[in-house]
């Protein structure tokens, strides 16, 4: 692992109407999920669509695991695997024959995308669905077919657009269960998602993009991030002075009377060295939970910066 | 096999199929046969089935397997899946076979029914003056008129894929109506092509083609296989664009040696020959023009313009289609027309047919400006139609009012459908200018869009 699969660098766009990207840059590191969230119209799609080589930005370069997209597209499309935000199946035709025309289009034999077709449709459990015409699946389960389309290239990287959307809560789940499978699998996400929420559960990294520009872009693993956590007191008075006290030059919020945030480094050692000040201090935790960073702070931070600029 | 073949052929031939289209074609040579049958001339129910065979022929690639080969990539467009092809990793190359001969696969199916059929004439009908008879527009029906017939198909077909390509560049979304636009620009631009190549290539050259002489069945279909093969080449060139992989300049090179080989082989006047070297040249550029660069150009008129133009490239597709059926009317009227009859118009002699094309141009650029300026403002589909009228209007209403006197000068303000003059492209220019800066109405956001 190691290294940046995706990297965009100053990507300008210009639809007949407008610009829609700015000189974008951002990167996805190997092996990680990277999220890349904005408001509608912020140009996310356009920056996906870049980066699968669907498109061609009007200047800039774009590069995925060390190919330049514009000098070699085919090969791009080779070793991505893209999820559009509108799912499109052939009406007509089964589950199974769109798997199987997906594998002879990357040069399996007939019986060869038989067998990885069955074996991606047991993982998306697609498996009873594979003699079921397209046209007659739920939002769901085209949703699947589509990422098993993709999946029977065996991608190193998957470019995901809204892949939540429509979904119903069950289909999110098991949605995000498979992002995560497929990262330990080693493949490279790259996600667009309006839910931030669901972002949260999966992602590491964080792009924000507004009006087409990159506004924000941070890690959000453990490793790299100060993390908050979240103490509950049992008989708290004076939670404030206490806490001053017990935690001097740390950074506290008092979030009630009995609960506060405390700001530390992403250090089981030192969330340990805190809660034994707490306790040595007097007070009564009644619970101790440092939590992730989480997504949406990361995307709201950018609002509040811009709107203090 | 190539995967999108195996696919389209699953598709399109179906049981049901396989199985109905005898029967149809069966039953309908039959009808022929009954139809046609004499007792003192048993051999013309003969001829009737080989008219009606090559009709049906004829029908079918123009109906049914232009249309489908003009809705190959259209319909991936409409049903979002396009970008799941693109991404398959089956190249453009493999690509346009497998849409260039799978998507009229039925169509083939049907013309394939009845080819045979006109074998089965051409060898069961002893070699007297009944086989003679057999006659489908001015050709004897014969080994050269069934490859012309294939050949035929095959330029249909080929010439709607290259059409529809051409106008779905920059589009995302055609709706079915464009499809029916593709497939008659293909058929019309086709169709016109073919009657001034005939026209060079017989009427003014008596059929010889770099000194070989031949019957007007095999320039038929030497013409044919020339215009599918082009068709071809720029369909795949088109899909290449699709597929962001960079067109290749050997396409350029082939262009520069083929057309010239073509055209000047055969034997007939130079001003026509050059109008027509000039013009396909000119087509060829525009079609080959990558999206974003139509893009980039257009962003800079409107920067020179201050904003003031709107980009057409967002204009409807079926435009584009429409526009090179309009080119190729303006080749024939004003280039062959013209050559013919110099004398009688305006007295320009051998230089009309120079002008002429560029005229021809001017209209296109006219007509195309107030197609999308009527298409962009009008809501809920009307702007088509209101396009529409305007065409018929333009070609139609306005010229056959015009062509009487006193306002028979007229008509060249909005037609190249007669000779044309110096005075009437110069009008075509300032209408074409006026249609520019005054009708089209400024973006709504002429700088930027998230």
């Amino acid at each position: 692992m190691g290294g940046d699969a995706l990297i965009a660098e100053g990507l300008t766009f210009d639809y007949d109407n407008g610009r829609a990207l700015h000189a974008a840059s951002l990167t996805a590191p190997k092996g990680e999920i990277t999220a890349l969230v904005g408001p509608n119209g912020a140009g996310k799609t356009t920056v996906m669509r870049i980066l699968a080589g669907l498109m061609r930005p009007q200047s800039g370069r774009a590069e995925v695991l060390g190919v330049d997209v514009a000098h070699d597209p085919r090969a791009v499309h080779q070793m991505v695997g893209y999820l559009p935000d509108f799912i499109g199946l052939w009406d007509g035709t089964t589950v199974a024959r769109h798997l199987e025309h997906a594998g002879r289009c990357v040069g399996l034999s007939g019986a060869e995308a038989k067998l990885r077709a069955e074996k991606i449709a047991e993982t998306l459990r697609l498996t009873e669905k594979l003699d079921a015409d397209a046209g007659a699946l739920s939002r769901g389960q085209r949703q699947r077919v589509a990422l098993a389309q993709a999946l029977m290239k065996k991608p190193k990287v998957l470019i995901l657009d809204e892949p939540a959307s429509g979904l119903d809560p069950e289909a999110r789940k098991g949605l995000s269960e498979l992002l995560r499978a497929l990262k330990d699998g080693g493949s490279t996400l790259l996600v667009s998602s309006h839910i931030l929420s669901e972002l949260d559960d999966y992602s590491d990294h964080v792009v924000v993009i507004r009006g087409g520009r990159i506004v924000r872009h941070a890690s959000l693993t453990a490793e790299e991030t100060t993390q908050r956590i979240e103490v509950a007191f049992v008989g708290a008075d004076n939670l404030s002075a206490a806490l001053a006290a017990a935690l001097p030059g740390r950074t506290v919020r008092v979030l009630a009377p009995d609960r506060a945030e405390v700001e530390a480094p992403a250090a089981p050692e030192i969330h340990a060295e805190i809660l034994a000040q707490l306790i040595a201090a007097g007070l009564k935790v009644a619970a101790f939970s440092p939590r992730r960073r989480r997504l949406q702070d990361a995307y709201f931070e950018t609002e509040t910066a811009e709107d203090a600029a | 096999m190539n995967p999108e073949l195996l696919r389209l052929a699953r598709r399109e031939l179906s049981p049901l199929r396989l199985i109905g289209a005898p029967i149809i074609v069966m039953l309908l040579l039959l009808y022929a046969a009954a139809s046609f049958y004499n007792s003192e001339k048993p051999w013309e129910a003969w001829d009737g089935v080989g008219r009606v065979a090559f009709w049906a022929v004829f029908a079918i690639a123009t109906l049914w397997g232009a249309r489908r080969a003009a809705d190959a990539v259209a319909s991936e467009l409409r049903d979002r899946t396009w970008d799941t092809q693109r991404l398959s990793g089956l190249g453009p190359a493999a690509m346009t076979v497998g849409k260039m001969l799978g998507a009229p696969l039925g169509a083939w199916y049907a013309v394939s029914l009845l080819l045979l059929t006109q074998i089965v004439v051409l060898l069961t009908v002893p070699a007297d003056d009944a086989v003679t008879k057999l006659l489908v527009i001015g050709h004897d029906l014969g080994w050269a008129s069934i490859g012309a017939q294939i050949a035929g198909a095959f330029a249909m077909f080929a010439a709607a894929l290259f059409t529809s390509m051409t106008a779905l560049a920059g589009q995302d979304r055609p709706r079915g109506f464009d499809t029916s636009l593709f497939q008659f620009g293909a058929v019309a631009g086709g169709a016109m092509v073919t009657v001034v190549m005939m026209t060079v290539a017989g009427r003014l050259s008596g059929g010889e083609f770099w000194g070989v002489k031949m019957s007007d069945s095999a320039a038929l279909g030497l013409t044919f296989l020339y215009l599918g093969l082009w068709a071809t080449l720029g369909a795949w060139n088109q899909m290449r664009k699709a597929f962001g992989v960079d067109t290749t300049g050997l396409l350029w090179i082939l262009f520069l040696i083929a057309l010239p080989f073509y055209v000047l082989g055969w034997g007939a006047p130079a001003i026509p020959r050059i109008a027509i070297l000039i013009l396909a040249g000119a087509a060829y550029c525009a079609v080959l023009m990558e999206p974003h660069r139509r893009i980039d150009i257009w962003n800079w008129l409107r920067h020179l313009s201050g904003g003031r133009l709107r980009a057409i490239v967002s204009g409807p597709a079926w435009i584009y289609a429409w526009l090179a059926a309009a080119a190729m009317l303006a080749i024939y009227f004003n280039t062959i027309n013209a050559e013919l009859s110099a004398a009688q118009t305006f007295g320009l002699g051998e230089a009309e047919p120079t002008v002429a094309p560029i005229a021809a141009l001017l209209f296109g650029l006219r007509d195309m400006f107030i197609c999308s300026w009527a298409g962009l403002r009008a809501k809920d589909g009307r702007g088509i139609w209101t396009a529409l009228l305007i065409l018929v209007g333009l070609w139609i209403a306005l010229p056959a009012i015009g062509s009487f006197a006193p306002g028979k000068e007229l008509q060249h303000l909005f037609t190249p459908a007669s000779a044309l003059s110096l005075i009437s492209a110069a009008v075509q220019a300032g209408l074409a200018f006026l249609a520019v800066a005054l009708i089209m109405r400024p973006a709504d956001k002429t700088e930027e869009r998230a």
